[in-house]
């Protein structure tokens, strides 16, 4: 599937990119200085990458761990993010991705000991309190896990560290490493879903919810916590329809007592990137369907957005306990950039 | 397509195979098209090769998104006279400047780092084809398009150790002639590539009409633009003006009028399945 490979001349000889460049065998191997020599440049077209993405290696200097915007959360009192990787396997019509970057190759930053080193900072700073760590926003955090084995790194390190909770935000069924590990319960395995047409719609490439569903239930049945993450929302007129459909779908799979969180968040975009995504796409209906820019983010208007959300809450109810409910709106953010969601409990008391 | 090659005996095959004709009598570059291929001389070096193809860019109509390649000889450090390679990374060994083509067409072709240099060489000390051109012609043609649609194609012709002597102008031609059939196979593959771009843009709607009747600041010509854009995509067929009321008294009642008609439209976006994308050679 990878057919080119680009490797920093720094990490060359790095065991975890020899590892990574042994599963390619074909791939044509490209050395290069540094990855954004290849990743930054203007005039590169995300939708052609996506024909053919190449698999960057690089090594991340820099910040390594980010704090996520204010109010951000899942009920932790701090929360940050982190990124690993660079894009994603999958090609949902809707991805920020698009917008925001310039190329759609993968980056692999495969320092991940550096990214721990950076937690452990983290967690030092704030003493005997609960830290949460989303995995996720730049890429799929379990799409190329067998490729870059990131998964079992990283429950090595948590098991140790019992105050780091870190979400794996996931449309994939690869879970081999998470099976393979007994169950914490400080990693949670959160799942994006959409209904069934829509995600065969707009999610190209991602496995059918069905599979992803079968994949959650395997997951509980080993005691990992789970996320169920409607995000976006994506309205049509047959958008009541459509969700009550697949509430009842992911709720016949799965028991409630499986779930850590169920969050919401309606269709929204910094407009900077859906302007990109518009020259990707313009003839998509999606983009073309009625959004509004509020405050820099396109997203429906104020009042659809709060009856889409009102209506799944209404739904959700019935088989969650509110208490596990988070939705957020366009309104909530107020940053332009990613982590793009910026969660505040719907109306019922945060965990 | 746009296709930039150094010498005269470089382009012959190209010229008699795509049927091209010269274009002016007394251009700056000589200059060669058909009805979808253009093709310039540019003469050798990496300066005549930026010139060149921004001559030709500029000839063929500025048009975003076309496909450029560049096409000629090259020496290699190895021993692979008349193989065709495509460069995955193009240095200017004069600057150190280093681009990287994205590699996106899926075909059986060999790729290989392509060293542009100043002048002859012929110790081609790295594992890379050597050319004169390349880092001339690929930031010019980038800059006019998108860098997945712009390759540089090399047929090896010599390496260390051979003379250069029987580099004639008939062997050169030669060479290029014999790999017509891997030239063609990425033209018409970067030519399905940049086609992915151009077809899926529909056809807008004038603002002519609407600008000849309601006065329309800057701003508001950007919204205009943006929903007559969506109205192409979900009003397609529909002409928008009927959608606004004859009386209607500004350009602001104008804009809310065509975005209140397709705010009242059915909204189905799971009816049109996502077209698959035309296949890469
Ligand atoms: S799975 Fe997530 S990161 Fe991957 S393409 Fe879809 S939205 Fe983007």
């Amino acid at each position: 599937m990878i057919q080119t490979i680009y490797i920093e001349r720094q990490v060359a000889d790095h065991p975890r990119a020899r590892e990574v460049l042994a599963r390619f065998p074909a791939a044509q191997r490209i050395d290069c200085d540094r990855y954004t020599e290849i990743f930054n440049p203007k005039n590169q077209n995300f939708r052609l990458q996506k024909q053919q993405p190449a698999l960057i290696i690089a090594h991340k200097f820099g910040k390594r761990v980010l704090s996520a915007p204010e109010g951000y959360g899942i009920g932790g009192q701090h929360n940050y993010y982190f990124s690993h990787m660079l894009n994603c396997i999958y090609d949902c019509r809707y991805c920020f991705l698009q917008g925001m970057y310039r190329s759609a190759h993968y980056v692999l930053f495969i320092n991940y000991d550096d990214f721990f080193a950076s937690m452990d900072r983290t967690l030092a700073n704030h003493p005997s309190e609960d830290v949460w760590f989303f995995s996720g926003y730049d890429c799929d955090s379990l799409a190329l896990d067998p490729v870059t084995g990131f998964a079992t790194h990283l429950l090595t390190f948590l098991e140790s560290r019992q105050r780091a909770f870190v979400e794996l935000r996931t449309k994939s069924t690869q879970i081999r490493a998470l099976l393979a590990a007994p169950a914490i319960p400080n990693a949670v395995v959160a799942f994006s879903l959409t209904p069934t047409e829509t995600a065969d719609r707009f999610e190209h490439k991602a496995p059918p919810i069905a599979k992803r569903l079968q994949a959650m239930r395997q997951l509980a049945d080993k005691g990992w916590p789970l996320g169920l993450r409607f995000d976006p929302l994506i309205f049509d007129d047959a958008f009541e329809e459509r969700y009550r459909r697949l509430f009842e779908e992911v709720f016949a799979a799965l028991a409630p007592q499986s779930l850590h969180s169920v969050t919401l968040g309606a269709f929204r975009m910094p407009q900077r990137f859906f302007r990109n995504l518009i020259r990707l796409y313009p003839s998509e209906p999606l983009f073309a369907s009625p959004l509004q820019n509020r405050s820099g983010l396109v997203s429906y208007s104020k009042t659809r957005e709060e009856e889409m959300i009102r209506f799944c809450l209404k739904e959700l109810t019935t088989y969650v306990p509110p208490e596990r409910l988070f939705s957020c709106s366009a309104d909530t953010r107020q940053h332009g950039n990613p982590p793009v969601q910026t969660l505040q409990a719907a109306g019922v008391p945060k965990r | 397509m746009r296709l930039v090659t150094a010498l005269t005996p470089e382009a012959l095959p190209l010229i008699e195979h795509y049927r091209l004709e010269q274009v002016d009598s007394d251009p700056l570059f000589p200059l060669y098209r058909n009805d979808t291929i253009y093709l310039v001389v540019s003469g050798i070096g990496k300066t005549l090769a930026a010139a060149a193809t921004a001559y030709l860019h500029t000839k063929s109509g500025e048009l975003p998104n076309q496909p450029f390649l560049n096409i000629g000889i090259a020496g290699h450090h190895r021993s692979i006279a008349g193989a065709a390679r495509v460069a995955n990374r193009i240095t200017d060994q004069s600057t150190g400047q280093t681009w990287y083509p994205p590699q996106i067409i899926r075909d059986s072709m060999e790729r290989s780092a392509l060293i542009t240099v100043e002048t002859v060489e012929r110790d081609y000390a790295e594992d890379a084809a050597y050319d004169m051109e390349a880092a001339g012609f690929y930031p010019i043609a980038w800059r006019a398009s998108s860098a997945e649609l712009v390759q540089s194609l090399k047929v090896i012709s010599d390496h260390p150790g051979e003379s250069v002597a029987h580099l004639d102008l008939q062997r050169i031609e030669g060479l290029i002639g014999n790999c017509f059939d891997e030239i063609d196979g990425l033209v018409k593959a970067l030519q399905d590539l940049a086609g992915i771009v151009v077809s899926t843009t529909p056809e807008p709607y004038r603002l002519e009409p609407f600008v000849e009747r309601w006065h329309f600041s800057v701003t508001q010509r950007h919204r205009l633009r943006r929903v007559l854009a969506r109205w192409a995509v979900l009003a397609k067929g529909e002409d928008p003006l009927t959608s606004v009321p004859s009386g209607c008294p500004s350009a602001r009642h104008t804009i809310e009028a065509l975005e209140n008609a397709l705010l009242a439209k059915p909204l189905d976006l799971h009816a049109e399945v996502a077209r698959p994308l035309p296949k890469l050679s």
